[in-house]
């Protein structure tokens, strides 16, 4: 059997599989996030990642031999900026992904230094709130007591690895998008970011996701109750396992995530440059990946709930029985800023083209739909950069229903596949450690059911999707006065 | 003399508003009679004239027989087609009513003409709902209109423009005779009968709107703005009537004031005063455009729509129903503009009245949006009120209609703008500008309700 753990921003997860994939054992345990400060956002690593390790592993092997597990593979939230000392002890809290937002300054400097272009030349991205280096800078210049004794950077599943194994190595894919450290055509560091944010750091090793890169130590054993010895994976980054874990393995597989935001993540054969789009290495050697984020989606979807003060299933029913188009309505889901492709954090939302006819169930609909059209122009982005999605997997909360989907294949003119297990990124770490001992893993969780667009909405979601399109341009100055005017 | 009580009706869209007052302004009684609007197609909208009849018996015998003068004013743009008896031939056509495209006269003359030519045969007279009413009330042998209920119809003299009149053949012996709109015409019921004119100018009076600067905002249904002037600039988009006593009313309607607040509430699931109440925690966020239905004055846009703008999940209720509030005060902000244009002259403070002026904080808001004082008057009901003192000048209680508004109108509070008012300057302009931006988007909206409605 196979363990999979995956650390994620409130809460984490074990899971344990057998050969076939049936699921044996579960566990979750939820925690907090620290937030010092507005836009700050931390975890603690000790506190939080190794002792819900510790804890979960208890958990599954309170029904679960340790004799049993064959394999452990952990993902987590990522790329974090975690600073330690030579032995991987942390010297600070660790500073999350990208809703820290802290080295704003930081972001702007590395660009200049590096240079805007050569920076998307050589890691395919420009750098945002996500980006590692501007974060370990920021580490250097308000906490130089703190910098002068770091000798390591980690992330969640990679300083979890290395608690349990010793070993200091990271997975291609957590490198990728740790920008700007890691060059992309190269597929190995660039010493000339390293250099900008962290010279004095120690490199990590650089491995694919499925590796086996060591085994769990004595000391780790007697904490965690696992069997000394035990093969231990490089793992990845939550997202990657995630869409691992819904079944997208081949070129052109594209997982949708309906979370409280939305995440989009595809293989692809070639590394895909496009300044709207977050690209990266890939799960498997010869693979890179293609991902895109929306700001807003499920947060939405609640928001117009709680406007019309009324149950999400409620109004998602009455919002099944309003026309395709919502009799003219057309959301911008940019509540939040919008993410890819746009990169706008001062864009702001609108309802467009309402009128005294339109009620709460038509708003609903049409946030559903606004969020769809964000999908199409991710979809299009991808398009744009030669990386048309071939087949799409959705998962997430946002799936149950269905209306949502519907109107995202109807937006779109795509179906998509709806797995038969949807808990997450550590059932896809447990297939990976079930990969790395040699198991076919092919008929793990088959498709379930499939969303099939219905051609008849597809011209007027047409003429709607170029409203979307042409009204953000129309707006954006004054979206940028108000997100001004309203102090942020 | 203080014992006289004088009835001052105005006949509304959607109900009769009958208000009894004294000769001090004081209001003694009010009563509504509501009446529906038929629909048959899309774009249509009638009415029964009779229903006006029986709400005005009804308004009557609420307020039992001591009534010394009775005046009238009423919506204006509805028309009403009648035989030699003064039997109406059709159900009237309402000012909404879109069958011809516009709502002139002469449009709905040439509809009527043309579409249903036994009706214009028998058609006698074509009136406005109060001239229908005042004459059946005396018994006219010849009905009676005024030169501000024909506005688009009259010269500059305030006669029928001969050869606008003429564009459509048999028109002119169908208009009844101009009069003064503060004269008796006859009597009902041992009270003088007013000509009275179109309600818009009820609410003129009723506001105390009577020197060279003075200015209105009637918050109902939709926003009606005037303001009175010596000039006329004339500006597309702005009604501007023939002088009354030396002075120009420069006026226009805009689409949606208190409808654009309930609409809202219903989408919230809320109460209105639930939504006020939020407003006042509010503050300000995205911006709304009021278009909910298109708009009237002063952008003319009937494809024109709605819109919450810069939104954000940190807000919720609060932030948008003060958007709200704000999006109409801005329509106003805009067609207070226009208005000034064409007056020549700066409205310095505007009377408010209407069912919107209620809100102290709406009151407050527009102060602060339009930056100038609002004045609420103490009758919401401005239009029963000049309709009143109509009455009261023509029965000969009152020397005249302006003196009578000065006298009786009292002012109840008055709403300054405050210091510290939110960046209303650039939210208003930010405002124009979206309406601007969002043109194209509307005309696509547009065609798309074309496709999908069958024309025929």
């Amino acid at each position: 059997m196979f363990l999979g753990i995956d650390i994620g921003t409130s809460s984490s997860k074990a899971t344990v599989a057998d050969e076939l994939g049936t699921l044996v054992a579960t566990a979750t345990r939820p925690h907090t996030t620290a937030s010092p400060r507005p836009g700050w956002f931390e975890h603690d690593a000790e506190e939080t990642w190794w002792r819900d390790l510790v804890a979960l592993t208890r958990e599954v092997l309170a029904t679960v031999p340790a004799s049993a597990i064959r394999a452990v593979c952990v993902s987590g939230i990522g790329p974090c900026a975690l600073v330690a000392d030579e032995q991987g002890w942390p010297l600070r809290a660790a500073i999350l992904y990208g809703i820290d937002s802290r080295a704003e300054r930081e972001i702007e400097e590395l660009t200049d230094a590096l240079g805007a272009e050569t920076v998307i030349r050589r890691t395919g991205n420009r750098l945002t709130t996500q980006a590692v280096g501007p974060k370990l800078l920021w580490i250097a210049r308000h906490e130089p007591g703190v910098w002068a004794r770091a000798r390591r950077w980690y992330c969640a599943s990679n300083w979890l690895v290395g608690r349990l194994t010793g070993e200091y190595v990271i997975d291609h894919y957590s490198g990728s998008t740790s920008d700007p450290l890691y060059d992309l055509g190269a597929r190995d560091w660039w010493p000339d970011a390293w250099d900008a944010c962290a010279a004095t750091l120690d490199r990590p090793r650089l491995a694919w996701p499925g590796d086996i890169v060591g085994e769990v130590h004595t000391a780790a054993a007697e904490t965690t109750g696992l069997r000394a010895g035990t093969p231990v994976l490089a793992g990845t980054i939550d997202a990657m396992a995630e869409a691992y874990s819904a079944g997208c393995r081949d070129v052109g597989d594209t997982m949708v995530m309906y979370g409280s935001t939305l995440f989009f993540i595809q293989t692809v054969a070639q590394p895909v440059a496009h300044d709207g789009l977050w690209a990266g290495s890939g799960r498997a050697p010869g693979t890179y990946s293609v991902a895109a984020g929306m700001s807003s989606a499920g947060l939405l979807i609640d928001w117009f709930a709680g406007l019309a003060h009324e149950e999400v299933d409620a109004l998602a029913l009455e919002a099944a029985a309003v026309p395709a188009g919502s009799d003219g309505l057309v959301v911008l889901p940019y509540f939040a800023g919008e993410r890819t492709p746009i990169f706008d954090p001062r864009a702001r939302g609108c309802c467009i083209g309402l009128t005294l006819r339109h009620g709460p169930a038509h708003l609903f609909r049409s946030a559903l739909e606004g969020v769809a059209m964000g999908i199409r122009h991710n979809f299009e982005a991808m398009g744009e950069a030669g990386a048309t999605p071939a087949r799409l997997v959705a998962v997430g909360g946002g799936t149950r229903g269905g209306l949502w989907t519907r109107i995202t294949s109807d937006v779109t003119g795509l179906p998509q596949d709806l797995p038969t297990e949807t808990i997450g990124a550590a059932y896809g770490d447990a297939r990976m450690a079930a990969d790395a001992m040699g198991i076919d893993t092919s008929g793990w969780n088959p498709v379930a059911d499939r969303v099939e667009p219905d051609p008849a909405h597809a011209p007027l979601y047409d003429q709607l999707y170029g409203v979307y399109r042409r009204s953000y341009v129309a707006l954006r100055d004054d979206l940028h006065l108000l997100s001004q005017l309203s102090g942020g | 003399m203080a014992g006289e009580l004088v009835l001052g009706i105005d006949l509304g869209t959607t109900a009769l508003k009958a208000g009894l007052f004294d000769l001090a302004g004081t209001q003694v009684a009010l009563a509504q009679f509501e009446y529906p609007i038929q629909r048959p197609w899309p774009d249509q909208a009638e009415q029964d004239p009779a229903a006006w009849l029986a709400a005005f018996d009804r308004a009557l015998s609420t307020f039992g027989g001591d009534v010394a003068a009775i005046g009238i004013c009423s919506q204006a743009n509805t028309h009403v087609f009648v035989d030699a008896e003064g039997a109406p031939l059709r159900p009237a056509i309402l000012w909404q009513d879109q069958r011809c495209g516009g709502s002139s006269l002469v449009a709905r003359a040439e509809w009527v003409l043309r579409e249903e030519p036994d009706v214009w045969q028998a058609t006698r007279w074509v009136l406005s709902p109060k001239d229908f009413v005042t004459s059946r009330l005396c018994a006219l042998a010849e009905p009676v209109t005024d030169a501000l209920m024909s506005f688009d119809l009259v010269d500059a003299s305030g006669a029928y423009d001969a050869e606008l009149v003429a564009s459509v053949e048999g028109l002119a012996e169908r208009l009844p005779r101009i009069e003064r709109f503060d004269v008796a015409i006859g009597e009902y019921a041992n009270a003088a009968v007013v000509n009275g004119t179109m309600d818009a100018w009820g609410n003129v009076y009723g506001s105390s709107v009577v020197e060279h600067g003075d200015a209105m905002d009637v918050a109902g249904t939709s926003e009606i703005l005037g303001l009175l002037s010596r000039n006329a600039f004339p500006v597309q988009g702005v009604v501007t009537f023939v002088p009354v006593d030396g002075l120009h009313l420069h006026a226009g309607p805009t689409q949606a004031g208190g409808a654009a607040l309930a609409w809202f509430a219903s989408v919230a699931g809320r109460s209105i005063p639930d939504v006020l109440a939020a407003a006042a925690s509010g503050s300000f966020g995205p911006i709304f455009l009021p278009h909910l239905l298109g708009e009237r004055a002063p952008l003319w846009d009937a494809d024109a729509r709605g819109a919450f703008i810069g939104l954000s999940s940190d807000h919720s209720l609060p932030e948008l129903s003060r958007a709200v509030l704000e999006g109409v005060a801005y329509s106003a902000r805009h067609l207070l503009e226009e208005l000034e244009h064409a007056a020549g002259v700066e409205a310095e403070t505007l009377n408010a009245s209407g069912g919107g002026s209620q809100s102290d904080l709406w009151c407050q808001i527009k102060a602060d949006v339009l930056a100038r004082p609002i004045a609420r008057v103490a009758v919401r009901h401005s239009g029963c009120l000049g309709a009143a003192l109509m009455a009261a000048t023509g029965a000969g209680l009152v020397p005249s209609v302006r003196e009578a508004a000065r006298d009786a109108v009292r002012i109840e509070r008055v709403f300054e703008p405050r210091d510290d008012r939110a960046p209303y300057d650039e939210l208003y302009a930010a405002y124009r500008e979206l309406y601007r931006a969002l043109q194209p988007t509307h005309a696509i909206l547009a065609g798309l309700r074309r496709q999908a409605v069958p024309t025929s």
